[in-house]
């Protein structure tokens, strides 16, 4: 099995953000699967791909970061790795610099190393909901005899609905590739290709089982397969902290790196390690006094409810006291999340929901069972 | 001076109007903000449940916050009807076993009580144990270590001793609090209650 050389650009883009906070606000993901990966006209092989998702939050900005590090054992690997930051919710607004380095070894000849790094600033706006982001960028060969600079743009818009989430996006390459019609003329000739990627991917969540997949088409270049793609993957969560996940994915061609299309067929499980335990502001340890739920009284009847659910990208809130209309709740910073709303002297009830998943007990809250095949936080203000 | 003593008068007489009108008006609107959200049928029935409770002087507003909260996780109107029917069913046993003087904050407690399999006898007897204070919060606690697993009788029978032992609310909620943490910890509810309560009330009680 090939050994792939893991980049430790990501540690270093979050360790020049927040050093002193990086293991406390640090959320991890890491999807290990294993399969079949399978390239044009060559037979199958096995495959372990591993796929880290990493996302930090400080001072006012959210570092993201993902790859995807399939290791096949004919000598073939792919591996890819990008980074993006912008500002945190409710409203993601800035700029929004991607690096990413690609890299996939030539699958015929396994002693050719092939790595691309892109590099590219967007500008985005919107919030968890709906939103939108373009960007321009430059990639460049850094190992292997590919082209040696590719110009790359795209665009995405992304709307979140509930459980619903769908992104549609357009990726853009423009780079020199031989023009087989003018070097029979007059010897060896480039010409300049351009290569449009229109690509969408949809999921939907309910409890604790994901469903999602997406679908591209390629417009341009003179290619004669590659040119759609596609694929969907399947997880449930087992508890808390593991999902069973199965995916199966077709994977568009490269010209850019003389790079077959390619489908993996895996399954595997998603963990989600703790690294540390997240701190109040006070220095008191959240996972000691479980205090998930805290109200304070602002003023007059006015209540502020803070909620602590790491991880999630909305949360709503909805009880008694606003007649169950859902009321988006703001990010606090650190898993935290609140609202300030008039709260009557009196019993109330009121469920959360995360993501636009189900409506669960607010953390740390006294519960009850509902009517209606759940249950629900109840709240009592003196 | 007559004239700012009946201008007093009658100010203060309006405050009370407005204050007592204020909620019924708000009930109003939001039973009828329903009217577009259920079918017909339904919203009659629904319109007699809330007539039905204001007749028999138990709060209303819950009969409608159930109905929202059923509208809301996309229950069928017969099941928010079923739900909402029970509620008002709860309320009255919730406020014949807490007596008349009982606050609309202690019937909802006392129903939610009720609702996790409570008794109405063991309201009773944590009424009478707690005759100084309120009994919404012990209510609460009890519903809620009900609804985590610890046996009906055993929830009761903390909260009672603690309610006789004169606990406090924050008491009440330092019970729940530890048996939650006991409980996830890896403890059996009812272990988690009975050695609780104990450790409560020893560092209650000389």
């Amino acid at each position: 099995m090939t050994a792939v050389h893991l980049r430790s650009l990501t540690v270093s883009v979050l360790c020049l953000v927040a050093p002193s906070t990086l293991a406390a606000q640090l959320q991890t993901r890491l999807d290990v699967t294993t399969g079949e990966v399978r390239f044009r006209g060559q037979p199958g092989a096995g495959a372990l791909v591993l796929a880290p998702v990493l996302q930090q939050t400080a001072a006012g900005l959210r570092v993201w970061s993902a790859g995807q590090f399939a290791l096949a054992n004919t000598g073939s690997a792919r591996s890819s790795l990008e980074s993006i930051i912008t500002t945190r919710e409710p409203l993601l607004l800035g700029l929004s610099p991607v690096v990413s380095v690609r890299g996939q070894d030539d699958p015929l000849a396994s002693d050719v190393r092939n790595r691309r790094a892109d590099g590219a600033l967007g500008v985005s706006i919107g919030t968890a909901r709906f939103g939108a982001s373009v960007g321009v960028g430059l990639a460049r060969s850094v190992h292997g005899s590919t082209n040696r600079a590719v110009q790359t743009s795209s665009a995405n818009v992304h709307l979140a609905r509930g459980p619903f989430q769908l992104r549609v996006g357009y990726a853009g390459n423009a780079f020199d590739a031989p023009d087989a019609m003018r070097s029979a003329q007059s010897g060896f000739s480039l010409a300049r290709t351009r290569l449009s990627d229109v690509t969408s991917d949809a999921s939907w969540k309910y409890r604790g089982f994901e469903i999602g997949g997406f679908v591209g088409r390629r417009v341009g270049g003179n290619l004669d397969h590659g040119r759609t793609w596609g694929g969907g993957f399947a997880s449930l969560a087992v508890n808390d902290r593991i999902a069973l996940v199965a995916r199966q994915e077709t994977a568009p061609s490269d010209p850019t790196r003389h790079l077959a299309a390619q489908r993996i067929s895996t399954i595997g499980f998603r963990i989600r390690p703790t690294l540390a335990r997240a701190r109040f502001d006070d220095g008191s340890d959240a996972a000691q006094f479980r205090r998930e739920f805290q109200l304070t009284h602002v003023v007059g009847d006015q209540h502020g409810i803070r909620v602590y659910l790491p991880g999630a990208t909305t949360v709503e809130l909805a009880g008694s006291f606003n007649q169950w209309t859902p009321a988006a709740m703001r990010s606090a910073g650190r898993g935290w999340w609140h609202l300030v709303l008039p709260l009557a002297a009196g019993l109330h009830s009121l469920n959360v929901r995360a993501d636009g998943g189900s409506w669960m007990v607010p953390p740390g809250l006294e519960s009850s069972t509902d009517d209606f095949n759940g249950t629900v936080g109840v709240l009592l203000i003196p | 001076m007559q004239s700012v003593r009946v201008f007093r008068r009658c100010l203060c007489r309006f405050a009370a109007l407005w204050a007592l009108a204020a909620p019924l008006q708000a009930q109003s609107s939001d039973l009828a903000a329903l009217r577009d959200r259920l079918d017909p049928a339904s919203y009659r029935a629904l319109t007699a449940l809330v007539d039905s409770a204001q007749a028999a002087g138990l709060p209303a507003g819950p009969l409608i916050s159930k109905a929202q909260e059923g509208l809301l996780k996309r229950a069928a109107p017969p099941t928010i009807l079923t739900a909402t029917r029970g509620l008002l069913s709860r309320l009255r046993q919730s406020r014949d076993a807490l007596g008349n003087g009982a606050t609309p904050a202690e019937l909802e407690a006392g129903a939610s009580a009720l609702r996790a399999g409570a008794g109405a006898s063991q309201l009773s007897a944590l009424r009478a144990a707690r005759t100084t204070q309120g009994v919404a919060v012990p209510l609460v606690v009890l519903a809620d270590l009900i609804a985590r697993g610890v046996p009906r009788d055993t929830a009761a029978r903390a909260v009672q001793a603690m309610a006789a032992a004169n606990a406090t609310d924050a008491a009440f909620n330092a019970l729940r609090l530890g048996i939650e943490r006991d409980i996830t910890g890896g403890m059996s509810p009812a272990a988690a209650a009975g050695m609780r309560y104990r450790a409560l009330l020893g560092e209650k009680q000389p």
